[in-house]
């Protein structure tokens, strides 16, 4: 048991004594091969490439997408509003790509990682609302993208007033009701993550509301980012808040 | 030795998680806090929005005009942007994480913060030189609610770092025995560990503590800046940034 002890003691040494000034022991490299992003919605304007710490990119087609500051309130400090004009069928997407359209990362769909955006929807009728991962552009027939992983709320659906789980590959879905309401002015904390390759958990405000295994993409391809898309589908705006989108991507082999 | 191994696999255990998802199923990490780092590296000097890697925004008013330019890295401070108020008596520039307007606060008027910023005066005449968080205003120096060290060279102690707490108006002013020299860095830290009691450091050094005229509810939209307000019209006024931290803690969300 002592010669136990002292192998499992040898093991951990190595995780412990990251404290000599660098990030890593002597001969231990700091670990680069994983990505971490937060973004508070602080820094930054309202324009494309400029939004937030980040820089975030806004698109949409027919119509126009618009960022603006909204106030900080209680436990919510640094929010913008997302909203699409009143053209029906506009879709619009923020991405932390700030230039729409360009990959977020080369093996976007192979990775591991983990995801929390807070949003606080402030439309909850006659639209399509995603938040996640995936393909998403800025057409209607972006809408849903061809592949990705995210929530969803689509009121022409078969749960047009709850958040639905979503894996999609290659346009085939696998989709699984949360029973939570979508509701206006209310804040959601959105939590994916892809734990392993064909294993994708799904929560909302803490609590694990799906398990996913099938329709799980793993090819990439363009327009793949970490984002929030919204498709009005009446002639009326549509909007909701964000105040945070983080990001944590594994196993990049660099 | 048998318990003490259990607890040393469990403690491997979270290791090995922390270092993969930072939390697990059920665990999820906590968003208790916001972080902001600047090393002021990154980014468009001279455009407003795009400023180091946060995106920083130039504010200018009173017939004043702010400038941001890079500035050669010295030791142990690398990444330095130089704000520059050109020669106009009362113009006032602002260099400030959020852009100024009426929702763009980085935080409400209650909420808890630890703040440090390593700042290097190169003037320290004929100036307010304010850093820290207030509702600031490009149109009028002093903010009417705010946290900040300030340089007041038209005030009761005109070439010391001072401490403020102003809320409506009304400031608590203490004077430190810190010295505002030229071309000199400095690391000023705020860090409100209480509604109501407001600690300043200069150098790692407590330099004030303030209970009074804290800001209070219903003032939401402070941003973090460096402000320089021009007192005469002899010269610029100018600053260099090296370093920002600031974290907002004790959220729910």
């Amino acid at each position: 048991m002592k010669k136990l002890f002292l192998f499992i003691l040898t093991l951990l040494t190595p995780a412990l004594t990251h404290a000599d000034g660098f990030f890593g022991k002597q001969g231990v490299s700091y670990p680069i091969n994983t990505i971490e992003i937060l973004e508070e919605f602080n820094g930054g304007n309202n324009s494309s490439s400029t939004i937030g710490d980040f820089g975030l990119g806004i698109a949409a087609s027919p119509g126009t997408i618009t960022s603006s500051h909204v106030a900080p309130i209680a436990n919510h400090i640094g929010n913008r509003n997302i909203q699409i004009s009143a053209t029906i069928n506009t879709v619009g997407t923020l991405s932390l790509t700030g230039t729409f359209g360009a990959n977020f990362n080369n093996g976007g769909f192979a990775q591991l990682y983990d995801q929390t955006v807070i949003i606080r929807p402030q439309t909850n009728t006659l639209q399509e609302l995603r938040v996640g991962f995936g393909i998403f552009g800025t057409a209607a027939a972006n809408m849903p993208p061809s592949s990705g992983i995210y929530f969803e709320q689509d009121t022409a659906g078969a749960n047009p007033t709850t958040w639905v789980c979503v894996t999609r590959s290659g346009g085939t879905s696998t989709a699984t009701n949360s029973a939570i309401t979508v509701s206006t002015n209310t804040w959601y904390k959105f939590r994916v993550l892809r734990w392993a390759t064909a294993n994708v958990a799904f929560f909302i405000d803490g609590v694990n509301v799906c398990n996913h295994t099938t329709n799980i993409p793993t090819a990439y391809g363009s327009n793949a980012s970490y984002s929030s898309s919204e498709e009005n589908l009446e002639a009326a705006v549509k909007s909701y808040d964000i105040d945070l989108l983080y990001v944590k991507i594994l196993n990049q082999q660099r | 030795m048998k318990k003490a191994l259990i607890i040393l696999i469990l403690l491997l255990t979270q290791s090995v998680w922390a270092g993969d998802f930072s939390g697990w199923m059920g665990n999820p990490i906590p968003f208790n806090q916001t972080l902001a780092i600047e090393e002021f590296i990154g980014g468009s000097a001279g455009t407003t929005a795009t400023i180091g890697e946060l995106g920083w925004s130039i504010n200018s008013g009173s017939g004043g005009t702010l400038t941001v330019a890079n500035v050669n890295s010295a030791a142990n401070h690398s990444g330095i942007k130089n704000g520059s108020l050109n020669a106009v008596a009362n113009g006032i520039g602002i260099l400030s994480y959020t852009t100024l307007a009426g929702n763009n606060g980085t935080q409400i008027a209650t909420d808890l913060f630890d703040m440090t910023w390593i700042i290097r005066p190169q003037t320290n005449t004929d100036q307010d030189l304010a850093v820290g968080i207030a509702i600031w205003s490009a149109a009028a120096y002093p903010p009417t609610h705010g946290i900040y060290f300030e340089q007041d060279t038209a005030g009761a102690n005109p070439t010391l770092w001072q401490c403020v707490t102003r809320f409506s108006s009304t400031s608590t002013t203490t004077a430190t025995a810190i010295t505002v020299a030229t071309n000199t860095w400095y690391k000023l830290r705020i860090h409100r560990n209480g509604v109501n009691n407001v600690l300043f450091y200069i150098d790692g050094v407590l330099v004030c503590t303030h209970t009074t005229n804290i800001l209070a509810p219903t003032i939401n939209s402070l941003a973090p800046a460096t402000l320089v307000k021009n007192l005469a019209a002899l010269a610029a006024k100018t600053f260099d940034l090296d370093y920002f931290y600031y974290k907002v803690y004790g959220l729910s969300r």
